[in-house]
């Protein structure tokens, strides 16, 4: 896809596709009239909390006005309009952590609830009251991962539940995406709609143990580490199943270890000496590891 | 104390002035690549910085999201601009086997790859084609500012899902099938809500909605914008029946 400069700023530049839409990206020394690839997307600036209010307020006004005609009214269409504000969609999210998601026709998120006592954590620290199912999703998928639940290579599980079929599979083709992204595809994501799986995208995590006592005692090896953190890193192995048929058996996913694989290979090159290296605390963003939640915490 | 509230008052300003926002980046610029340089671990040059561009974004983002809840602005910036540096370096490293077109060529930092790669394409034709564009999108901006619209807006404005989107170019082909349509948005300046949803059946509701992103669309398939329309390939390759224009 190409990418058009139409305007440029100091934080970002807004850029038109080949589909006619628009966006904001990174702005790499752009100029207009530009046409560009790789473009780095600018996250969607939140509803203004006045602009809310705002919108609140005159609601409320407009109500308030008419209050004697729909006092009237109200017994005569309460039923019509209960089902017409009839949520569009369920998603139950499940990581470890459980929660289900209302959303609204517009792909709102309405309300939600917790599964479990972890579910409610999450909800805790996030606020969704209109905001799109994507931001929803991104926040409580940082929040998931720099509250520990969620590790490199762990399974995350949706479950849509609509009258709308084909609107549930594209949604759920969305957030898929959306995950796999902002992800690097670090997760096993697995959608289903009304309780069939629908996209199931796999990740295995081989888990190698690389402690100190172990190099020492075999005289150093030749493997080197890529940064990770704890004396423990991990290979990835990405597996697209596509969408339905996976042929991985369903959608149970375990998000342990396949197997364990050597660490080093032996040989003469490396770590004679008693240091391992792995301790080198900040690991740079080149890391393997999920140490992104550990340093935000630590700012905050 | 002071200076925090200086600079509140300078984030609230620049979300809603584009221009305020700007200069409060150029102000920052000093604290901007402090902090890229703590989240890389490198001081750079600025041109071709890929990573100061992150940054840069991201002291934006920062601006659109900060709230008084998350601490003091620089704070929750630097926070920011860390994270999605590591978020950028981590989608880089999937790449660490290519070569940038923009990495210089031996020590010269003023010759890219780029320069040096001979385009099989007419060079004068090109551009003169970007001229063009430059030109149309001057003469789009300045049209879209007596609608009280700016670009930032439509791309805010713009739908993120396909449906909604498959709906807005449901409008314009109907405005394109519907003589006086555009010229009517023209001369009024008002986006025709009631007459497009009784024509192509679209809710009032995403019109209302996305109307700057309608109105842009719609202006740039009236007269005079050849160019930006030659960009927009995919535009018609949606609708059933194939391409149209």
């Amino acid at each position: 896809m190409r990418y058009l400069v139409m305007e440029t700023h100091q934080g970002y530049c807004v850029v038109l596709d080949e589909t006619g839409a628009f966006h904001r990206v990174a702005n790499f020394g752009y100029e207009v009239g530009d046409s560009v690839e790789n473009v780095i997307f600018m996250k969607e600036r939140e509803a203004e909390p006045d602009e809310k209010r705002n919108r609140a307020g005159k609601r409320i006004r407009r109500i308030t006005a008419a209050a004697a005609m729909v006092a009237c009214m109200a017994l005569v269409l309460t039923p019509i309009i209960n089902v017409m504000q009839q949520e569009q969609a369920s998603i139950h999210l499940s990581i470890n952590p459980e929660l289900t998601i209302e959303v609204n026709e517009d792909d709102e998120v309405t309300d939600m609830e917790a599964g479990n006592r972890d579910g409610q954590k999450l909800i805790d620290g996030c606020t969704y009251h209109d905001k799109h199912i994507d931001a929803v999703m991104d926040d409580l998928i940082g929040q998931a991962i720099e509250m520990g639940f969620l590790k490199e290579g762990e399974a995350i599980d949706l479950d849509i539940e609509t009258d709308d079929g084909e609107w549930g599979r594209e949604l759920g083709t969305e957030l898929a995406d959306q995950i796999e992204d902002d992800h690097d595809g670090r997760y096993t994501v697995t959608i289903s709609v009304n309780g069939a799986e629908y996209i199931s995208r796999h990740v295995i995590v081989y888990e190698r143990e690389t402690t100190t006592e172990l190099t020492e005692s075999t005289g150093g090896g030749s493997y080197t580490p890529s940064g990770g953190s704890g004396g423990v890193t991990y290979d990835r192995i990405y597996s697209d199943s596509g969408y339905g048929d996976s042929g991985y058996g369903g959608g149970a996913v375990s998000t342990q270890p396949a197997t364990k694989a050597p660490a080093y290979s032996g040989g003469d090159s490396g770590y004679d000496s008693g240091d391992s290296g792995y301790d080198s605390g900040d690991s740079g963003y080149g890391g393997s590891d999920s140490g992104y939640g550990d340093q935000d915490r630590d700012d905050d | 104390m002071t200076r925090d509230v200086d600079i509140l008052q300078r984030v609230m300003e620049a979300r809603k002035d584009i221009e305020a926002a700007d200069r409060l980046i150029i102000d920052y610029m000093p604290f901007i690549k402090s902090e890229k340089a703590k989240a890389t671990g490198r001081i750079s040059g600025e041109d071709g910085d890929d990573e100061l561009s992150i940054a840069m974004m991201a002291f934006h983002e920062a601006i659109e999201s900060y709230d008084s809840g998350k601490g003091a602005f620089l704070t929750f910036a630097a926070l920011v601009i860390k994270r999605r540096i590591i978020d950028y370096g981590r989608k880089e490293k999937k790449f660490s086997g290519h070569i940038s077109l923009s990495s210089p060529v031996n020590d010269d930092e003023s010759v890219s790859l780029e320069d040096t790669i001979e385009s099989g394409d007419d060079a004068y034709g090109d551009m003169h084609d970007r001229e063009a564009l430059k030109h149309e999108i001057a003469e789009l901006t300045a049209q879209l500012s007596d609608f009280g619209i700016t670009l930032t807006d439509v791309a805010e404005n713009c739908p993120r899902q396909e449906r909604t989107l498959k709906a807005c170019r449901e409008v314009l082909f109907f405005a394109m099938e519907t003589p006086g349509l555009i010229g009517k948005l023209k001369e009024t300046g008002k986006l025709p809500v009631s007459e497009i949803h009784r024509g192509c059946g679209v809710e009032k509701k995403t019109l209302e909605r996305h109307r700057k992103y309608i109105v842009t669309l719609l202006l740039i398939y009236s007269n005079g914008y050849d160019s930006i329309r030659d960009h927009l390939k995919q535009i018609f390759t949606t609708r059933e029946g194939g391409a149209r224009a």
